[in-house]
């Protein structure tokens, strides 16, 4: 358990589950991946895979073996998102205490013996320890840094810090990744969303949601001189219980929003009005029929079932616009009416606008060519959490890597000029920290510096200072009787 | 006009190029020499030690400048033409890529005055406007997906900072690795440029991240879902993962140094491949017929 624990918590476990991570998310961009509305196992599935094979040849059951076409449903995929954010979680706990102190009580002594090292940066003030410790109290507080002084056995202890709370901005940056997939995994389980709602323009069609319809009153599509879309743009009336409650023109980029259902304009194709009546003259159907999918030849294809004469009527279109179909010519339908459950048609028939067709006992007429709309609707309401926690990253992010906390530690001493200050940081200075720790001693009334390290731009004997610095961490954790508080990650 | 904005642009940073490399060749008295003979009278100018070094490089810096100031107006003129940020084509994306590199490339130099950065950099951004001026710049209309101006110029405004950011980590990683390789006394040091690397991907990681947020955002307007697994969304977020590992793997032992200029290497190869990605993966983000 504890051996777990430390696996967790572990810098390196966190590395390695990133690039994994990394690795599977790039296999799924390479390879096109099972559209999201396709069940696994399901006869589309295997359609679908027919459709590929062409593209990856032999590769194609190899790579449906490996799961590399649903790499993001897959189960080891969803394994390794876990097995980081429990990791991200060890962490973001593992660190609270170790930041919360610091920021809120940071040690403020450290051991003398470590400004005497050499290469230490201090200067030598002709003032006495007492003014000296004001005039650096003064500097630091005028660069934006806090500052604590302790005085103990004749030395003043100074710690300062800069930017303290941008140490939580780590702590905020992971925790709001894991809000973020933990909201995805609640989204997909309480969201309820239809890829593919119908409507034909001119008619109505229920929701499988708050019992609502959707009327379309109208839907066009603009093109450019080019051929190129312009705009697709859908009237929309929803409907409770036979009453208006909603009303607008849905475009691409606006959808409508009724009490947090969302209506997205998503697609469109050609619809057919039918009208159907039986010998006695009676209307039996009279509505749109949207021609949403494909029959043999890429026609669009459509359906009306009407149960009461147990008959099935297909309406469909010719391919692209009839444009060089031999069967069907622009402006006409193909009419295939099938009794039953019977595989053969009573009847079929190309008609062009307005002409009747005779079968089974009923006249059908296909009245006039139209549009149907397709529409995304979709309900999530887990969605302004996921704005939440994207805003708390970026801040959290942002807050760690751009306003880096700063901290330093100084220790004024009696000296034969007056006294002197030595001032020691953790880690490796970069060039901004050195340049910070250069203006804070020469922003003393200074007599004398004495800095080796200030002088030079903190670049070439970096490499020396790492090695220094990784000492004065432990130092610093045993100085202090707490090891962890001075362990950079 | 903004067409020749660009084209100055264009060869001012042609220009900066060749004084970049130059400077970086003619560092040492020796190679100076070397370059000069074997370049041929034009360059046999330059010949006292040291100083062609240092003004090659300030011509580079000053034609850089030039480039990234011709560069800003042709965007500011393409932006009050079409009414939104000039990102919605591969002509205008590539260019104002080329432009993120060369702003984020001038921020790190003048903060850390490391002009042999320039050698990598900026040829990088000459090529991707290169490319720009080889694709048609004719105004393609918008399609309705990308009709949102607002978001099209924030969403692709904040990639390109990203993007540039990037563009200079990964200069300063190869630098790196030559450094560490060959130990030459001409590059800056190790550490100031593993410094730099990490410098520039603490202002790209941040931004990035907005990026894809902001992405999710515009998907979840236009497409009613912030996250569909679309190829361009899916490798943005390679990306952002490659750099988030690379802000990990620079903290630990046995991955700081060469291991983690590898992943800014790598990172960089990601950003190539997210930015090229929708000419042959398709999916959402192509820019022809969307819905």
């Amino acid at each position: 358990m504890t051996r777990l624990w430390q696996l967790l918590l572990s810098v390196r476990t966190a590395l390695v589950l990133i690039l994994l991570l990394t690795a599977v998310t790039f296999a799924g961009t390479m390879v096109i991946q099972l559209p999201a509305n396709i069940p696994l196992g399901s006869t589309d599935h295997v359609q679908w895979l027919e459709k590929v094979r062409p593209r990856f040849g032999m590769w194609t059951d190899l790579l449906a073996m490996a799961g590399l076409f649903t790499v993001f449903r897959a189960w080891w995929y969803q394994l390794l998102v876990v097995a980081l954010l429990l990791s991200v979680g060890a962490c973001s706990i593992h660190r609270w205490h170790v930041i919360t102190r610091e920021v809120f009580h940071p040690h403020v002594r450290v051991a003398p013996a470590l400004f005497d090292r050499p290469g230490t940066d201090a200067a030598d003030l002709a003032l006495d320890q007492r003014t000296a410790a004001d005039a650096l109290r003064r500097v630091l507080a005028g660069r934006g840094h806090r500052v604590i002084a302790e005085e103990r056995e004749g030395r003043i202890h100074v710690y300062a810090d800069r930017h303290r709370y941008a140490r939580f901005g780590s702590l905020i940056g992971h925790v709001s990744l894991v809000l973020l997939l933990a909201t995805a995994a609640l989204g997909s389980r309480v969201g309820w969303s239809d890829d593919g709602f119908v409507v034909p323009e001119g008619s109505t069609r229920e929701l499988a949601l708050d019992g609502l319809s959707v009327q379309v009153t109208s839907f066009a599509a603009e093109y450019y001189p080019t051929g190129q879309p312009k705009d697709f743009r859908s009237d929309l009336v929803i409907l409770s219980n036979g009453q208006e409650v909603s009303r607008k023109t849905i475009r691409v980029n606006d959808p409508l929003d009724h009490n947090g259902i969302r209506f997205y304009q998503s697609f469109f194709g050609p619809a057919a009005y039918l009208r159907v009546t039986d010998a006695a003259g009676r209307v039996v159907f009279e509505d749109g029929v949207a021609l949403a999918w494909r029959a043999e030849g890429e026609r669009p294809v459509g359906s009306v079932r009407l149960p009461e004469q147990d008959v099935t009527a297909y309406v469909i279109a010719p391919s692209a616009g009839g444009k060089g179909d031999a069967l069907i010519s622009p402006g006409e339908m193909r009419l295939e009416i099938y009794r039953g459950r019977s595989e053969t048609p009573v009847r079929m028939e190309t008609v062009a606008q307005g002409e009747d067709l005779w079968a089974a006992g009923l006249t059908f007429t296909f009245v006039r060519e139209k549009q149907f709309t397709g529409l995304r609707v979709a309900r999530d309401p887990t969605v302004p959490l996921i704005w939440l926690g994207s805003s708390l990253l970026v801040i959290g992010v942002t807050a760690v890597l751009c306003f880096p906390t700063r901290r330093l530690w100084a220790l004024v001493r009696p000296s034969a000029t007056g006294s002197r200050v030595a001032i020691l940081t953790v880690g490796r200075r970069d060039v901004g920290q050195t340049e910070e720790i250069a203006a804070i001693l020469s922003g003393l009334p200074r007599l004398e510096r004495t800095s080796p390290r200030s002088a030079d731009r903190g670049a070439r004997a970096a490499g020396r200072e790492d090695r220094r610095g990784g000492a004065e961490v432990e130092h610093l954790g045993r100085a202090s009787g707490s090891p962890a508080s001075a362990v950079e990650r | 006009m903004s067409q020749y904005s660009l084209v100055a642009a264009l060869i001012a940073l042609g220009l900066a190029s060749v004084f970049y490399v130059w400077q970086l060749l003619a560092r040492s008295g020796t190679r100076a020499a070397r370059v000069a003979t074997a370049g041929g009278p034009s360059l046999t100018v330059a010949l006292p030690t040291g100083a062609p070094a240092s003004g090659a490089a300030r011509y580079g810096t000053l034609l850089a400048a030039n480039g990234l100031a011709f560069l800003t107006l042709w965007m500011i003129l393409r932006s009050l033409y079409t009414g939104h940020g000039p990102f919605s084509n591969m002509h205008e994306f590539s260019a104002a890529f080329s432009w993120g590199i060369l702003a984020a490339y001038m921020a790190i130099e003048l903060r850390y005055r490391v002009r042999v950065l320039g050698a990598v950099v900026v040829p990088a951004a000459f090529g991707m406007l290169a490319y720009a001026s080889t694709i048609p710049a004719d105004q393609a209309p918008l399609v309705p997906a990308l009709q949102n101006n607002l978001l099209l110029t924030v969403h692709v405004a904040v990639s390109i900072v990203a993007y540039g950011t990037f563009a200079v980590a990964f200069g300063a990683a190869l630098l790196y690795l030559v450094r560490a390789r060959i130990g030459e006394e001409r590059l800056p040091s190790v550490a100031l440029l593993d410094e730099i690397g990490y410098r520039s991907v603490t202002i790209g990681f941040p931004f990035m991240a907005l990026v894809i947020i902001l992405g999710a955002l515009w998907a979840d307007v236009a497409w009613g879902r912030y996250w569909g697994w679309d190829p361009k969304e899916t490798a943005s977020l390679v990306t952002w993962l490659i750099y988030g590992a690379y802000l990990h793997a620079r903290t630990l032992r046995g991955w700081k140094g060469d291991r983690s200029a590898l992943l800014l290497v790598l990172g960089f190869a990601a950003v190539l491949f997210t930015y090229f990605g929708n000419l042959f993966f398709g999916g959402l983000h192509s820019y022809a017929g969307v819905t």
